[in-house]
């Protein structure tokens, strides 16, 4: 979205990042090898970072030189967009002046996001937080619902770039799948999504183990952080969801991080997400139905409003999901 | 294959159809008029009078 505003030409974007490194699948990623840090700068939006390390505490407090990095970014700044709440801590010291603040909010649960909640509904009550924009009407009314102000609640659905997600021509579409170890002309269902509590993986893994037990030519594609053997806790849910039939698991393939998204979705018949709360917009749907998948999702967040005609809404239950699946994929009866 | 009833071959119109409602160029839009209106809105008058008209 900054590259994009940048880009338009009637506005000058700089990005401060407070972590220099976070830690995904237990590996130090560096701010400067992240695929959005690169897009940053190929599109000239300068990005400077406070220096913390993966392993520094979120609530430590901010310390003098980290404030005075701050204050001389803030000091040419008309307006300050934060990602989430988070910033909001740093953005309420005296570093940053009294410029207007724009919280950019993209969850719908409010609630679980640490003292994020408290440090926007401060930012409200003084008058600092000029509006937040809500890149869903779940999340708008989630944050109404907590208490933000109404009139300072603006939903900008989200978007994606309609030329990274398109449909895949015939023999692209071939060679990725055979790249993924998937034939040809299987059926493929793709969720595109981190290991997180909200995903309900087990659910997702439940409705795999139906889907595959009943549909020889089906495939079931994962990818995201966390969605790797290497993750433990995956590796337990796949022994539960399987024990009985490890014969399935050559056609559940579980991907981990990919920097490449839209050539993993432009494989799928079908995108699925099975989650349980704290969706707002998921871009994976929009994503996956960019690229020529059905949308098949749980009713979380504003999933139902993104699928409604294009795709389908299931019940949190295996037997439901794989059969949504089996409805979106090619070569279902009528 | 074939357990579920056909609903792709109608839905894949649809999709081919709704593909401006999701544009990154839209969301982009609409997020620039919100960051202008509240530099607008934070700017002295005068200035904000003087830069409108020019």
């Amino acid at each position: 979205m900054v590259t994009g505003l940048h880009a338009g030409g009637t506005q000058s974007h700089r990005v401060l990042a407070i972590h220099r490194e976070v830690q995904r699948e237990s590996l130090r990623q560096r701010m400067v090898d992240d695929p959005r840090y690169q897009a940053l700068r190929r599109a000239g939006v300068p990005v400077s970072s406070l220096g913390r390390g993966w392993d520094d505490p979120a609530n430590r407090p901010f310390d003098t030189a980290e404030l005075a990095r701050a204050a001389r970014l803030a000091a040419t700044s008309d307006v300050i967009l934060t990602l989430k709440e988070q910033p909001l801590r740093l953005v309420a010291t005296d570093a940053f002046g009294d410029a207007p603040v724009v919280a950019c909010l993209h969850r719908s649960d409010p609630e679980h996001s640490g003292r994020g909640l408290a440090d926007l509904l401060e930012a409200a009550s003084s008058g600092r937080l000029a509006a937040a924009v809500c890149c869903a009407y779940a999340t708008r009314d989630a944050y109404a619902a907590a208490g933000v102000p109404e009139h300072l609640l603006t939903v900008v659905p989200n978007g994606v770039d309609l030329l990274r997600f398109r449909p895949a021509g015939r023999g692209r579409r071939a060679t990725l799948r055979v790249r993924t170890g998937i034939p040809v002309d299987a059926s493929v269902v793709v969720l595109a999504a981190r290991y997180d509590t909200m995903k309900d993986v087990p659910l997702f893994l439940a409705a795999a183990r139906v889907h595959l037990a009943a549909d020889d030519g089906a495939h079931v594609v994962a990818c995201g952080a966390g969605m790797s053997l290497a993750n433990p806790g995956l590796a337990d849910d796949v022994a539960r969801a399987f024990g009985d039939r490890p014969d399935l698991l050559d056609r559940l393939h579980l991907l981990g991080v990919r920097h490449d998204v839209p050539s993993v979705l432009a494989i799928a018949d079908v995108v699925a997400l099975t989650s349980s709360f704290g969706e707002a917009a998921p871009l994976c749907l929009i994503e996956g139905a960019m690229c020529g998948a059905v949308p098949v999702a749980t009713d979380v967040g504003d999933s139902a409003r993104i699928v409604e005609g294009i795709g389908l809404v299931v019940a949190r239950d295996p037997e439901a999901v794989a059969a949504g699946w089996a409805e979106g994929s090619p070569g279902a009866t009528s | 294959m074939g357990r579920g009833v056909a609903r792709r071959d109608e839905l894949t119109p649809a999709l081919q159809r709704s593909r401006s409602r999701f544009s990154r160029t839209r969301m982009v839009a609409s997020y620039a008029g919100v960051v202008e209106r509240v530099a607008w809105a934070g700017a002295p008058a005068a200035v904000a009078g003087s830069t409108r008209s020019a």
